[in-house]
């Protein structure tokens, strides 16, 4: 009994040890001296990155803001028009990949986009001719199409904390005789406030994250210049150092996010989270409501969804065969083995705090959960420099290769560090809904460890699993970065593919596998929905 | 180990060839697939070819090191011939085969890599925008009188950098600075966008000169009918340097540093250099041939005759970070 | 003033209450008892507009609100919420001046001056909510409710979270606030010591209908059904076997029922001898329970103070005027 629990412990050293990893090695570069080719970015294009990067954060947070926070008012406290349906459908946007959306939006309504061309061609003008078009390829461009993809972070926290946690308040405050506008301003949005502002951080750390929507949209930011320090001048030093200043900002919002929610759990403290009674909405207000929730519904995922189909319709004879199919099932084995992989660690990792309970366990739990505010590429590039430094190691030692950069090993790595916290999340939600009580009724009854963890926490902890399960699959079949720098030789996925052919400016083509993408992380979607019903 | 061990099974189990030739390329073309074929055909030999871009084969040759299987690598532009060069990833050989039919700005000095294929850097304009009528320098792109004109992809494109180290090769770094910043001047909009994006902005109106690939054109011309139509609104024109001409770009191939099968290696790069082959590159896949004699499809022909510029592809990769560092001075994102 | 008529709901076409009638006049407290999820905070929310869609409807003062109609702003209605809803982003001095925005800055620092004295809270003032204690809390939950005088006040379970000295200190304040500003006062709580002794009328509610809403001493002295009789306080019911032997007149639809407290032992001789079945010391008294000879299913509870009439043989010692018979 002993043993097992030491062997927990140890592993979970290990692991939080492996895990830190690219997060210590990107650290280091901060403290590392300049390189020519680093002065030379430092000079130029690294006062681009910082203006870009923060103007992009600060309205991918507005924006998304406004969008989750206004839907997610409407669904929790009012019946209306398909409110119902608005619940569900508003997370959708989940299912498509930022780069995906700016693809779809550029194709639509970039300078050669359909509906600019439809549109022109109805008045009969070219686009000189217009006094002003507005160019979507831009960073304006690329914060609104990020927002209608990542707003579902805002609403689903802000969702949940109006219908559960906050029922009683709201409804003090609806006994007063004070409008609904006076409410909202006077105590729903100020007690909304952490709940707010824990869903645009999410939001925000993935637009830093990402590639494919800068890059295609001519953002220069410092994912797009740590890939070009990387593959354009190969230099995984250089690129390192820029990660690590990335990394910089990054610890620096989280911790202005946790320093502004200390203290200030506004739940209300009664005992059975009561949903709170919704009003029924008349008339107008009705009709805006609906505008509110739909508009964002539509842009976010109806919209492209549909165009999609249209493109793949178009175009899937030419692009579907062979290579693509292998494309396909190399996607969903990664996406499989990730979860597996991820959840299963996540799993002892949590479970190890739960029969520890000492502080260490505790760090190791909150020392992994950073992994996933860290952008994908500056865990790929962290993840590569240790490599190389290893090789270089392995090299004088054997004068041979370390050849594990290139498999599978390097790339699963890469996804353990960024999407484990998700994992874990779900693990403690669910351990927390679990009485201690349970485990120690088990273990005085005599049975063991491993018993007591595969006939009471397995059946108990189902539901975290699989929504753990689910969300990191969906995760990674939308990955980019990472996955661009860390892939097998040979292992291409859907992702890939898809921004390879925008790339070449096949934006029609892409829609084969960008739908792919999106229709299985749909079904995805709609699994965990159903899953937390159950629940 | 594994990749080994597999690497040798497919070997023992494979009866029908007597022997093979491994190829890394980053080129993608069925062009390419048709030749690999009739060489399997001709030869004997069969030709197993890894295909992915540029950077990651040459990271891979990189890891893989002496475990390499590669015979071959084939990879496109000058820079990242270069790139490849430089870390040692070629072998040098004796061919007069190759060194005969290649010119010499084509090929490595110490026979490392030859070019197979061509392609220029051109401009196409937007007919009846008024600047379609007249020859062009690549330098006078930066005379303000193209104000709100031009349409250009990233300078983080390749494409781009051997253009720039072009310029710097023929004036220097100074004036190709100041050339950058009259083109950035120039531009209708910041870059983004392929080349495909640029003439298809151009034929809409936005901007009328967009710079681009001769290949780029030619997949135009051959896509589906907004795309045909994009193409029949622009004219080709081939911009020369003011002491030279038109600014080219090649795809090359060398013998892989541990290349296990030299000899079929060699054989390979010869068989892409002849005649046959050369013209399906360049009928197939509107690419210009490097060896003389070859023809070229009607469609290219239509666009003007091709006149080479006289810097080396070497001096090109050479340039090449010096280009990178004139785009950031110069602000052409 | 409040009047509920015919007041019935339904939630996701399950049936929770149907022709509810109950008025409660200014400086009356009334309770609401019943079981857990018996409908009776429905009620309660219904009174304050929380609840909106019902049947019947609603009259506080001379305005009548039926479902569905339009939300008339001025209930003048305080609700002191279970858990107090106390908002967590105020402190108390701003908790309290919630709603009086519309008075102008001195009238506004009157009144909370006013009310924090009342109260009782005026060392807290300036406190996060998180900071104070559930009873400190409660007060300033109540203060806010009253800021606006209101004319009904209703409290959901307002003795829940309170312990037993505090309860008592509670209830004797919070009766003379209702009296002293004659509101309309209606409670709900599962507690029948708190509703016995602090109010004035009861309605006990159970399976959908109110049973019964009568003055304290009626619903005490005169409970309609056994239900009712058994929700106030401790019954015992008499047999069959000892009906007969009483020779008392039991209908099939009703039962012979007298109070535990009326319920006594004697050694006398009489014809409803005893056998003891269990008894524990519960410090004031014994909790004995007894049965008739041959009647072992039905048992008699007893509270006893002095044990030794169990070391003889007892009986029954019932007078015929604490029996009542009432409806099942």
């Amino acid at each position: 009994m002993i043993n097992g629990l030491r062997g927990l412990k140890i592993s979970s050293v290990i692991f939080t040890l492996l895990i830190s990893i690219p997060m210590i090695t990107i650290f280091t570069y901060l403290f590392i001296g300049n390189t020519e080719n680093w002065n030379h970015v430092k000079e130029t294009v690294l006062l681009d990155y910082i203006f870009n990067t923060l103007y992009i954060m600060i309205g991918v947070g507005l924006l998304t803001t406004l969008l989750g926070f206004s839907t997610a008012y409407l669904v929790s406290l009012y019946r209306f028009t398909g409110s119902k349906f608005f619940d569900l459908a508003l997370v959708l946007p989940f299912a498509i990949p930022t780069y995906i959306l700016a693809f779809i939006y550029n194709g639509m309504f970039g300078i050669s986009g359909n509906v600019t061309g439809f549109i022109l061609d109805l008045f009969g003008k070219n686009i000189s001719e217009v006094p002003f078009f507005w160019d979507i390829q831009s960073i304006e461009g690329a914060i609104l199409v990020m927002s209608l993809v990542l707003y579902p972070y805002v609403y689903l926290v802000c969702r949940t904390y109006l219908s559960f946690e906050s029922s009683s308040i709201i409804e003090a405050a609806r006994t007063f005789n004070l409008n609904t506008w006076q409410v909202l301003k006077k105590v729903i949005i100020p007690i909304s406030r952490p709940a707010i502002i824990a869903g645009a951080t999410l939001a925000i750390m993935e637009a830093v994250s990402d590639y494919g929507t800068m890059d295609y949209f001519g953002v220069n930011t410092f994912v797009t210049g740590i890939f070009r320090l990387w593959e354009g001048m190969g230099s995984i030093e250089d690129a390192s150092k820029l990660a690590s200043i990335l990394m910089t900002f990054v610890f620096i919002l989280i911790i202005l996010e946790r320093f502004q929610r200390r203290n200030k759990t506004y739940k209300s403290s009664g005992k059975d989270f009561r949903p709170i009674t919704k009003i029924q909405l008349k008339g107008w207000h009705n009709n805006v409501a609906f505008i509110i929730c739909f508009l964002p519904f539509f842009f976010g995922f109806l919209l492209p969804f549909v165009q999609l189909i249209f493109w793949f319709a178009e175009s899937y004879e030419k692009i579907i065969d062979e290579d693509f199919l292998e494309l396909f099932l190399n996607t969903i084995k990664l996406g499989l083995i990730s979860a597996f992989l991820i959840t299963s660690i996540a799993l002892l990792v949590v479970y190890n705090f739960r029969l520890n309970k000492d502080k260490p366990s505790g760090t190791f739990v909150q020392v992994i959960k950073l992994g996933y505010s860290i952008p994908g590429a500056v865990v790929a590039v962290g993840i590569l420099s240790f490599f190389g430094i290893l090789n270089e190691l392995y090299l004088k030692l054997f004068d041979n290769s370390f050849l594990v950069s290139g498999t599978l090993i390097a790339i699963l790595f890469g996804y353990i560090v960024r999407f484990i916290a998700i994992s874990i999340n779900n693990f403690e939600a669910g351990f927390n809904r679990i009485p201690q009580s349970y485990d120690d009724a088990a273990a005085i009854s005599g049975v063991g460890n491993v018993k007591t963890f595969t006939k009471v926490i397995v059946p108990l902890i189902k539901n975290s699993a699989f929504a753990s399960f689910i969300v990191i699959f969906i995760e990674v079949i939308k990955e980019l970065p990472l996955t661009m720098v860390l892939r097998p030789f040979d292992y291409d996925t859907l992702a890939i593919r898809a921004l390879e052919l925008n790339e070449q400016a096949q934006t029609i083509e892409s829609a084969v596998p960008s739908l792919s993408i999106v229709v299985i992380a749909m079904i995805s979607v709609i699994l965990l929905i159903k899953n937390m019903k159950k629940a | 180990m594994i990749k080994k061990l597999a690497f040798g099974a497919v070997l023992l189990a494979s009866t029908v060839y007597a022997s093979s030739v491994n190829i890394y390329s980053s080129r993608h073309y069925d062009t390419d697939k048709e030749l690999f074929k009739k060489f399997e055909q001709k030869t004997g030999i069969e030709v197993k070819v890894i295909q992915a871009k540029d950077d990651a084969l040459i990271k891979r040759l990189q890891t893989e090191g002496k475990n390499s299987p590669a015979d071959v690598f084939i990879t496109v532009d000058a820079a990242r011939i270069q790139r490849a060069t430089e870390n040692n990833l070629f072998q040098a050989i004796q061919s007069d085969v190759l060194t005969s039919r290649i010119p010499e700005a084509l090929r490595d000095k110490d026979n490392r890599w030859f070019a197979i294929t061509k392609r220029a850097r051109i401009i196409a304009i937007r007919k009846d925008s008024g600047f379609e009528n007249k020859e062009y320098t690549y330098e006078e792109l930066a005379d303000p009188k193209y104000k709100g004109q031009i349409m250009v992809r990233s300078a983080s494109n390749v494409y781009n950098q051997s253009l720039m180290a072009a310029m710097i090769a023929h004036h220097g770094e100074e004036y190709a600075k100041t050339w950058a910043e009259g083109v950035v001047a120039n531009m209708a909009r910041s870059p983004k966008g392929s080349d495909r994006d640029q003439a298809r902005g151009a034929a809409a109106g936005f901007g009328s000169i967009a710079i681009m690939n001769t290949y780029y054109l030619g997949k135009l011309a051959s896509g589906n009918s907004s795309d045909k139509e994009t193409v029949s609104k622009l004219k080709v024109i081939f911009p020369k340097f003011k002491n030279g001409g038109t600014h080219v770009n090649v795809s090359a191939a060398g013998v892989a540093k541990y290349a296990k099968n030299k000899e079929n290696a060699i054989k390979f790069i010869e068989f892409l250099t002849s005649t046959e082959a050369q013209e399906i590159f360049a009928k197939g896949n509107y690419e210009y041939p490097v060896v003389k004699g070859a023809g070229i499809s009607d469609l290219v022909a239509s666009w003007g005759t091709l006149e080479d510029d006289n810097i080396s592809i070497s001096d090109l990769g050479n340039n090449n970070k010096k280009a990178v560092k004139v785009f950031d001075l110069a602000g052409w994102k | 003033m409040v009047s509920v008529n015919n007041f019935g709901i339904s939630f996701d076409d399950t049936l929770i209450l149907e022709n509810i009638n109950f008025d409660v006049n200014n400086g009356e407290i009334v309770t609401l008892l019943g079981q857990s999820g018996c409908g009776k905070t429905t009620i309660l929310r219904s009174i304050a507009g929380l609840q909106r869609e019902h049947e019947g409807n609603i009259c506080i003062g001379d305005v009548c609100v039926s479902s569905k109609e339009i939300f008339e702003k001025d209930r003048e209605v305080g609700y002191i919420f279970q858990d107090y809803a106390l908002f967590p982003h105020l402190n108390v001095e701003e908790n309290i001046a919630f709603a009086l925005d519309k008075l102008s800055n001195k009238e506004k620092e009157k009144r909370i001056v006013e009310l924090l004295e009342q109260f009782d809270i005026v060392s807290h003032r300036k406190k996060q909510i998180h900071q104070l204690s559930g009873g400190q809390q409660q007060r300033v939950a109540i203060a806010r409710a009253m800021a606006n005088n209101p004319k009904v006040l209703l409290l959901d379970e307002p003795f829940a979270n309170l312990d037993s000295m505090l309860r008592y200190k509670t209830k004797m304040w919070l009766k003379n606030l209702i009296k002293e500003n004659n509101l309309s006062a209606i409670l709900v709580t599962h507690d029948k010591k708190e509703a016995l002794s602090i109010s004035d009328k009861i309605g006990i509610i159970n399976d959908k209908k109110l049973l019964q809403f009568d003055t304290t001493t009626n619903i005490y002295n005169n409970p309609v059904s056994h239900y009712v009789a058994n929700f106030l306080s401790e019954i015992n019911v008499l047999s069959s076997k000892a009906v007969n032997i009483l020779s008392l007149t039991v209908k099939n639809d009703e039962l012979a029922t007298i109070k535990v407290d009326d319920t006594h032992l004697t050694n006398e001789i009489n014809n409803l001898e005893l056998k003891l079945i269990d008894s524990s010391f519960c410090g004031d008294f014994y909790e004995v329970i007894v049965c008739l000879k041959d009647d072992v299913e039905n048992q008699i509870h007893i509270k006893l103070k002095d044990a030794r009439v169990l070391l003889k043989p007892f009986y029954l010692d019932i007078s015929k005027e604490a029996i009542k018979v009432i409806k099942k």
